[in-house]
C-alpha cells in the first residue's frame, strides 16, 4: 500500500468532495480554504499529476471559455485505485491515532 | 459564447509558466491562471491581480522545473533498460560499434597527448614570450649550412651596443665528458659551460647555491639532482670535488632535473671560464663559439629587431666577409619554437617537427572520422530494426522530442562506454606509445584538467553527433506504416552511406600510400650505393700516440680482422671543417671539411677515384704532403673535370708553405653524411708518421662475432688506447641519420594499420546488413537461375565500386602529400603510378576478404528460406 503524501491526501479528498466541479481552481480555493493557506497553481498540479501517474485520478477535458483564454478546463475525477488507497491510508491514520491515549484530553 | 468585458492577459506571466509545466497540462494551468485573474481583476483591480498573477507564476515554476526533471530522470532510466536489452540481443553489432568507437577515441587520446605535448616546448620559462635564440646561417661558396653556434662577439656586441636586450647569455652545445670519481670513470652527456646569466633568462630552478654566483669562477658547476644522486647517494654534494676531463671542478649547486618538453637538456652547467681560454680570441666575428640566448626587453618590437641584427657580422667585419664572398647571417629565434621549427645542422636534441604535428593530428583526425561514420552507419543500418519498438512509442504518446532524446541519449551511452574501454586500451598501450614516439608519458598525465576537460567536451561533442542522425532519421517513421507493415525495413542503398563508406576509403588509401612511400623511401636511403663500404665495420676511438702502424698490425692478428685503418674521422663523423684556400690562379677560399687518415683508408672503405693516385704507405716527400679531394670539392674550386685539379696547390690550416699540399688525387663522391643532404666537398690528408689519429676502422669477419668483439676489447685495453672501451658499428651508426624517418615510418604504418582495422570493422557489420537486407532479393535471383558466383560478383560489385572511386579521390591528394614531404631529401625515390595501384589493389583485396564471409553466405544461401519469412 502506497503511503501518499500529505498534499496527495489531500487533494484526492478535495476531488472527492468537488464531485463534478474538481477542476483546477475549484481545488485549488478549496483546498486553500480548508488548510488556511494559499496553495500556488503548482502545488496543486505536480502532486496532481502524480497521482494521475500513479493511476489514483483520471482526467477529462471541458468546454474552452473567453475568461480562460480559450483554454480547455481540466477535469479530476478519482479511480477505484485511488479510493482504495486514500481509504487504507485513512485506516493507518486513525489506527496511530487511536493508539495515542488521552491527547483528546489535553494531558499527556 | 457569451462574450466577458475585454480583459487584459497577462502574457508574459502565462508564457513562463507554460513553458516550465509540463506539456500533458500546461493549457489548464494557464487556463485556470486566467480565470482566477479574472476574478481577482473584477474584484480587487489591476495591481492586485497583477500581484497576485506573478506570485503564483514565483511559487509555481520552481516545483514544475523540479518536477520536469525527477520524470526524465526515471524516463532515462527506462530508456537505459532498452539501451541495455538491444545490446544483449545485438552482442556483435553492439561490440564491434563499441571497439570500433573505443579503438578510435584511445588513438586520438594518445595523438592529442602527443601534439599537446609537443606544442608545448619551452613555455614554462619567466616571460617566455621575451626569449629569444640568435642562431647562424653561413654561406661560403658552395656551401650553405645553418648552426646553433654564433660569432665570439656577438653577444658582449649585443650586452654593450644594443638597448632592446635586457639580458644575453651564451651556453655552449653539449659535450660528453669523463667523469672521475674517486678513480671510477663514466662518459656523461649534456655537460656545458654556460654563463651565468642563463639563469636569469632559461628558467633553471636551484635546490641548493645562488645562481648568482654558482658558475662565476672558473672550475665551479652546478648539477642536477639525478647527477646528485649518481655520484653523491647519501652525501651533500655542495662544495665537492669531481674531476672532469682531467680538471678538478667544484659542485656550487644543486638544479633541479630539466623537464621533458624543452629543447635544452642538461645534466651538468659548468662555468663558461672553463671553455673560453682566452677571452682575446673571441674578437673574430668569423669564428663560431657557442649558442647565444637571450631576452628582450618588454615593449621591444621582435620583427624589427630581428632585421637589425640579421647582418650583425657584416656591421662589424663586412669588408673580411665581402673579399671572401663570405654571408653570415643572424637569425632570431624564439625559444618556444626552437622544439618544432628549428633545423639547424648540430641542433643539441633530435628536433620535432611542426610538419610531423600536423600530420599526426591529421592522422588522429582521420581515425575519428573512420570510428565515427562507422558508428552513424551502423546505428541508421540497424535502426530498421527498431521500427516496431519506435511505433508502439509514438502511439503511447511520445513527442519526436522525446524520441530523439531517448536516441541521442543511447548514442551518448554508447559513447560513454566506448570512452571507459578506450581508457582501458589507452592504459595498454601507453607503454607501445612511449616507444613509439620517444617520450615519456605517463597516465598521470590524463588527470591535468585541461585534459579532462577537452575528454568531457570529446564524449558529449561524439555522442551527440554521432546520434543525432540516426535519432532523427529514426524519429521520422510514421508509427501507421510500421504496424501496418507497410514499412519496408530499412533500405539497404543509401547515398549517405555510400559517402561515408567512400570517405573511410578515401582516408585509408591516402594512409596506405603514405606508409608505401615512406618505407620505400628509407629503404632507398639506406640501401643507396654510397660509395664506401660500410658493411661489417666495427669503429672506436683510441688515443693514439704515433704508433698506428704497430696498433694496426696487433689488430691484424686476430684472424676474425681482415683489415685495420686510423683516420680522425669517418663517414657519418667528419667534425673538423678548416678553411681551405687555393694557391696560384683565382682567389678562392671555402671552409671544407678535412678527414686525416691512414694510407689505406682509401682501401678499406673501397672507395673510388676519378683522378689521379691514391695514398701510399711510405711517404716519398713530394708525395708525402698531399691532399685528395672529392668531385664536389673539385667543382667548387672550378675544376669541371676531375682531371683539372690534379697537381694545383691548396693551403689549409694556416698561412704558409708549411700548410700548402698538392693535390694528387680526386676521388668519386660519397656520401659522408646522410642522404638527406646534397654531398659537399671533402678534404682529405694522409697523416703523417707520428700523426695522432683518433678513430681506429677495423674490418670484421661476421663468423664469430662475439669472439672478435672481446679480442678487440681486451686489446684495446692492453695497448692502454683509452679509459673507456666503446665501440659501435659503422653501418648501424650510419643509420642514425635516418631514425627520424624510421620514427615517421613506424607511426605512420601504426596508424596506417588502425585507420585500415577500424574500415574493415566497419565493412564487416555494413555487409552482413546489407547482406541479410537482400536475401529475398537473392533468394528470387537464385530461384530465376543465377549462379552462386554470379550472384557473389552481384553483392561485392557495390563495394569494388567505392574502392575504385575512393582510389580516384585519394590519388591526387597522397600524391601531392607525398612530393611535398620527399623534397626534404636531397636524394629521393620517384612514386610512380605505381604506387597507387599498390595502395588501391591491397585495399581492395582486404575489403573483399573482410565482405567474402557474409557475401558468400549469402550468395549460397537457400532460397527457399530467404522467400519464406514475410
Amino acid at each position: 500500500m502506497k503511503i501518499l503524501t500529505k498534499p496527495e491526501e489531500l487533494l484526492l479528498l478535495a476531488i472527492c468532495n468537488l464531485k463534478e466541479n474538481a477542476y483546477g481552481v475549484e481545488i485549488l480555493k478549496y483546498v486553500s480554504g480548508k488548510t488556511g493557506t494559499e496553495w500556488s497553481i503548482g502545488s496543486i498540479y505536480v502532486p496532481l499529476d502524480r497521482l494521475a501517474r500513479l493511476g489514483y485520478v483520471e482526467t477529462y477535458q471541458g468546454e474552452p471559455t473567453q475568461k480562460r483564454g480559450g483554454k480547455r478546463k481540466r477535469f479530476f475525477k478519482i479511480t477505484k485505485a485511488g479510493l482504495e488507497t486514500l481509504l487504507e491510508n485513512k485506516k493507518v491514520q486513525d489506527d496511530m491515532w487511536s493508539d495515542m491515549p488521552g491527547l483528546v484530553f489535553g494531558d499527556n | 459564447m457569451n462574450k466577458g468585458p475585454k480583459i487584459k492577459r497577462p502574457n508574459l506571466a502565462l508564457r513562463l509558466l507554460e513553458l516550465t509545466a509540463d506539456d500533458s497540462y500546461n493549457h489548464s494551468v494557464s487556463g485556470d491562471c486566467e480565470e482566477m485573474y479574472a476574478d481577482i481583476l473584477i474584484e480587487h483591480g489591476r495591481i492586485k491581480a497583477f500581484i497576485w498573477m506573478w506570485k503564483q507564476v514565483l511559487r509555481s515554476t520552481p516545483l514544475f522545473i523540479f518536477n520536469s526533471f525527477v520524470w526524465s530522470i526515471i524516463m532515462i532510466s527506462n530508456y537505459l533498460k532498452i539501451c541495455m536489452r538491444n545490446f544483449r540481443k545485438n552482442k556483435g553489432y553492439s561490440f564491434i560499434n563499441i571497439s570500433g568507437l573505443a579503438i578510435g577515441m584511445a588513438c586520438c587520446t594518445l595523438i592529442f597527448l602527443y601534439v599537446n605535448h609537443e606544442l608545448g616546448y619551452d613555455k614554462y620559462h619567466a616571460d617566455a614570450d621575451r626569449l629569444y635564440r640568435i642562431v647562424m646561417n653561413i654561406k661560403m661558396g658552395v656551401s650553405d649550412f645553418g648552426i646553433i653556434n654564433t660569432s665570439g662577439p656577438l653577444v658582449p656586441t649585443l650586452r654593450e651596443k644594443y638597448p632592446e636586450v635586457e639580458t644575453a647569455a651564451r651556453i655552449s652545445t653539449g659535450f660528453r665528458v669523463l667523469v672521475d670519481r674517486d678513480n671510477s670513470l663514466f662518459y656523461e652527456n649534456r655537460f656545458f659551460y654556460a654563463e651565468k646569466d642563463i639563469f636569469d633568462i632559461l628558467r633553471i630552478n636551484f635546490i641548493k647555491g645562488n645562481p648568482e654566483t654558482a658558475i662565476t669562477r672558473k672550475n665551479t658547476m652546478v648539477i642536477t639532482v639525478d647527477m646528485a644522486d649518481k655520484y653523491f647517494k647519501n652525501e651533500d654534494p655542495l662544495g665537492k670535488i669531481i674531476n672532469i676531463n682531467r680538471t678538478d671542478f667544484e659542485i656550487t649547486g644543486i638544479i633541479q632535473n630539466p623537464p621533458e618538453n624543452t629543447h635544452l637538456k642538461y645534466n651538468i652547467i659548468a662555468s663558461i671560464h672553463n671553455h673560453f681560454q682566452k677571452p682575446e680570441d673571441m674578437i673574430y666575428w668569423q669564428d663560431t663559439y657557442t649558442p647565444a640566448y637571450i631576452k628582450l626587453k618588454p615593449g621591444v618590437n621582435a620583427e624589427e629587431f630581428r632585421e637589425k641584427i640579421r647582418q650583425i657580422a657584416h656591421n662589424y667585419k663586412g669588408d673580411y666577409f665581402k673579399k671572401r664572398g663570405w654571408t653570415y647571417t643572424c637569425l632570431l629565434q624564439k625559444v618556444k619554437d626552437i622544439h618544432l621549427y628549428s633545423r639547424q645542422s648540430d641542433e643539441l636534441e633530435p628536433p620535432g617537427s611542426i610538419l610531423y604535428i600536423y600530420s599526426l593530428s591529421i592522422i588522429g583526425f582521420f581515425i575519428l572520422i573512420i570510428a565515427y561514420l562507422n558508428f552513424i552507419n551502423l546505428s541508421t543500418a540497424r535502426a530498421a530494426y527498431r521500427a516496431k519498438e519506435i511505433g508502439i512509442r509514438k502511439v503511447a504518446g511520445a513527442q519526436k522530442s522525446q524520441l530523439i532524446y531517448q536516441f541521442i541519449g543511447e548514442s551518448l551511452t554508447i559513447s560513454a562506454i566506448a570512452f571507459i574501454f578506450s581508457l582501458l586500451l589507452f592504459v595498454i598501450a601507453l607503454p607501445y606509445f612511449n616507444s613509439l614516439v620517444d617520450r615519456n608519458f605517463t597516465i598521470s598525465i590524463l588527470f591535468r584538467p585541461f585534459i579532462l576537460f577537452s575528454i568531457l567536451f570529446f564524449i558529449i561533442f561524439s555522442g551527440i553527433t554521432a546520434g543525432i542522425y540516426p535519432a532523427l532519421s529514426l524519429s521520422r517513421f510514421s508509427p501507421a506504416a510500421i504496424i501496418s507493415n507497410r514499412f519496408s525495413a530499412g533500405k539497404s542503398k543509401s547515398t549517405l552511406r555510400s559517402v561515408f563508406v567512400i570517405c573511410q576509403f578515401v582516408i585509408s588509401i591516402i594512409l596506405i600510400t603514405g606508409t608505401i612511400v615512406v618505407f620505400s623511401q628509407i629503404n632507398f636511403m639506406k640501401n643507396q650505393h654510397l660509395g664506401f663500404d660500410k658493411e661489417q665495420k666495427i669503429v672506436f676511438s683510441a688515443r693514439i700516440n704515433n704508433n698506428h702502424e704497430l696498433i694496426k698490425n696487433e689488430f691484424m692478428k686476430h684472424q676474425g680482422i681482415t683489415g685495420a685503418t686510423a683516420s680522425d674521422g669517418i663517414p657519418g663523423r667528419i667534425l673538423n671543417t678548416i678553411t681551405t684556400r687555393l694557391i696560384g690562379g683565382e682567389k678562392k677560399e671555402i671552409i671544407m671539411p678535412h678527414l686525416f687518415c691512414d694510407f689505406n683508408f682509401l682501401d678499406e672503405y673501397k672507395i673510388e677515384m676519378a683522378a689521379g693516385i691514391k695514398f701510399t704507405k711510405n711517404i716519398i716527400s713530394d708525395i708525402g704532403k698531399a691532399y685528395i679531394i672529392n668531385e664536389t670539392a673539385a667543382r667548387s674550386f672550378g675544376w669541371k673535370n676531375p682531371e683539372d685539379a690534379l697537381g694545383k696547390i691548396l693551403e689549409s690550416g694556416g698561412r704558409g708553405p708549411e700548410h700548402r699540399r698538392k693535390i694528387i688525387g680526386v676521388v668519386k663522391d660519397f656520401h659522408f653524411s646522410g642522404l638527406q643532404n646534397e654531398i659537399g666537398p671533402l678534404v682529405m690528408i694522409q697523416g703523417h708518421p707520428g700523426f695522432r689519429f683518433r678513430i681506429i676502422s677495423l674490418t670484421v669477419k661476421a663468423t664469430n662475432l662475439t669472439e672478435t668483439i672481446s679480442f678487440i676489447e681486451n686489446k684495446w685495453k692492453e695497448l692502454k688506447l683509452g679509459n673507456v672501451f666503446v665501440y659501435t658499428f659503422l653501418d648501424e651508426d650510419f643509420d642514425r641519420f635516418y631514425r627520424s624517418e624510421e620514427k615517421v615510418s613506424r607511426i605512420f604504418t601504426t596508424f596506417s594499420c588502425m585507420a585500415i582495422f577500424l574500415s574493415c570493422i566497419g565493412l564487416l557489420s555494413l555487409s552482413s546488413f546489407i547482406a541479410a537486407q537482400r536475401t529475398k532479393e537473392v533468394g528470387i535471383r537464385k530461384v530465376l537461375g543465377a549462379s552462386v558466383p554470379g550472384v557473389f560478383f552481384l553483392l561485392v560489385k557495390e563495394f569494388i565500386k567505392w574502392v575504385v572511386l575512393a582510389a580516384f579521390i585519394a590519388s591526387p591528394i597522397a600524391w601531392y602529400l607525398m612530393n611535398q614531404w620527399l623534397l626534404n631529401f636531397a636524394y629521393c625515390i620517384n612514386p610512380g603510378f605505381s604506387v597507387f595501384l599498390l595502395s588501391g589493389l591491397s585495399l581492395l583485396l582486404t575489403a573483399l576478404v573482410t565482405v567474402a564471409f557474409q557475401t558468400i553466405k549469402a550468395a549460397t544461401a537457400n532460397p527457399v528460406k530467404a522467400l519464406k519469412f514475410e
